[in-house]
């Protein structure tokens, strides 16, 4: 039989116990009143700690941590953009990114062709204007959010993120009644460029969902000129602003 | 890493907070520890969140316990009676602080932060005693010794 004292109440506050011990000290306690009245004392000072340190919560979070994270979250996207044009220089050229991007846009698209029984419409090697009321759309919108574009068409903006010429960029939907488009447009001064469409028939479902057949056809392009990961909604802002 | 280590802010604020006793403190802590991870960065094969309560500890422990700020306890009203923490709730709240606070700067500095790593952080008797390098018999012995003593400051308080 063990030897009941602080340090084993201690213990058993912090699950440290096994089985029989935890049987051993509970009968123990049920047998001395004061054994039990001790363990209270104890469990009692522990909250009361831990009760405080929780109390620092109601104070806002330093303004000066903040932003050093997010500063730091700029330079990373800085430091990525620097990092992957290194990578990039001895065998790519400006000349030849577009080249490497359709390369990619192509082979992941036939993926999505066999498996998603989509088309794809709209897409080459020169760019593309898109509607204007998507362009006001894709300039105002948050991911994540839902707005019709005229009396038959509705667009979903999915995520945002910088491309490696530093550009806006917007992954979105669009749904109509003949069917729904999964694309992504970068922001060029102030025009929209339309990088990738998948044409689908069937109507996409209300939330993006990036493992869907359709969309891992976007996932070649994105990992082709996506710098970083996605932009937080409060860097989106600051792009739409 | 800058998203992990934001979702990890608030745990290590506490955290930071139950070693220094001050909100202020804490968070000088905590931005001091955020600048050493986002310049140092993270040893590899070390898990984030575990590397980030050490460097926060041993920050404490090299700067903040050399210049004695936790001697300067204070319960910080500019936040707690400025209506953040209200009625009932302020006045518990603020007795319970001042309680914990006299108490803590009363304990030990090896008992405190045994009590801080096991009771805030969450860490295993095992993984503390690694971290410390010390026998998981020290460990047990610190923290019930720092439970009983502010377990009796309170009582007294």
């Amino acid at each position: 039989m063990m030897q009941i004292n602080d340090e084993i109440l201690s213990a058993m506050l912090d699950g440290e116990l096994d089985a029989e011990q935890i049987q051993e000290v509970n009968h123990a306690m049920v047998a001395d009143p004061k054994l039990a009245a001790r363990f209270a004392e104890l469990a009692a000072a522990n909250a009361s700690f831990v009760q405080s340190a929780k109390m620092i919560d109601e104070a806002p979070m330093p303004d000066a941590v903040t932003r050093l994270l997010e500063s730091a979250e700029q330079d990373s996207n800085v430091a990525d953009l620097q990092a992957f044009r290194q990578l990039r220089k001895p065998t790519h050229n400006a000349s030849n990114k577009p080249a490497l991007r359709w390369a990619a846009l192509a082979a992941s698209l036939a993926l999505a062709v066999g498996l998603a029984g989509g088309n794809l419409l709209g897409t080459g090697s020169s760019s593309h204007a898109l509607s204007p009321a998507v362009a006001d759309a894709l300039n105002s919108v948050s991911s994540g959010e839902q707005v019709e574009i005229g009396s038959t068409e509705s667009m979903l903006a999915g995520f945002s993120f910088v491309d490696t010429d530093e550009r806006f960029c917007r992954q979105f939907s669009v749904n109509s009644q003949d069917g729904s488009s999964n694309q992504i447009a970068c922001r060029d001064g102030e025009d929209w460029e339309q990088v990738a469409v998948i044409r689908s028939t069937e109507q996409l479902s209300e939330s993006y969902q990036p493992a869907s057949a359709n969309n891992q056809a976007l996932d070649g392009v994105l990992d082709t000129i996506m710098v970083g990961a996605p932009l937080s909604l409060e860097e989106e802002a600051r792009w739409l602003d | 890493m800058q998203a992990q280590l934001t979702a990890l802010l608030p745990a290590l604020r506490r955290f930071a907070w139950s070693l220094t006793q001050s909100v202020h403190d804490a968070d000088d802590l905590l931005q001091a520890t955020v600048e050493r991870l986002l310049s140092k960065g993270v040893p590899e094969n070390v898990d984030l969140s575990r590397w980030a309560f050490t460097v926060c500890r041993n920050l404490w422990i090299d700067e903040y316990r050399a210049r004695k700020i936790r001697k300067t306890v204070d319960v910080d009203p500019e936040v707690f009676e400025s209506g953040q923490v209200d009625g009932e709730r302020e006045v518990h709240g603020k007795l319970q602080l001042n309680q914990v606070m006299t108490a803590m700067k009363n304990l030990p500095e090896d008992q405190h932060a045994v009590l801080s790593m096991v009771a805030i952080q969450g860490l295993s008797y095992k993984d503390v005693a690694a971290e410390l390098e010390i026998p998981v018999g020290t460990v047990m012995s610190r923290l019930s010794r720092a439970r009983c003593k502010l377990a009796e400051l309170l009582a007294a308080g």
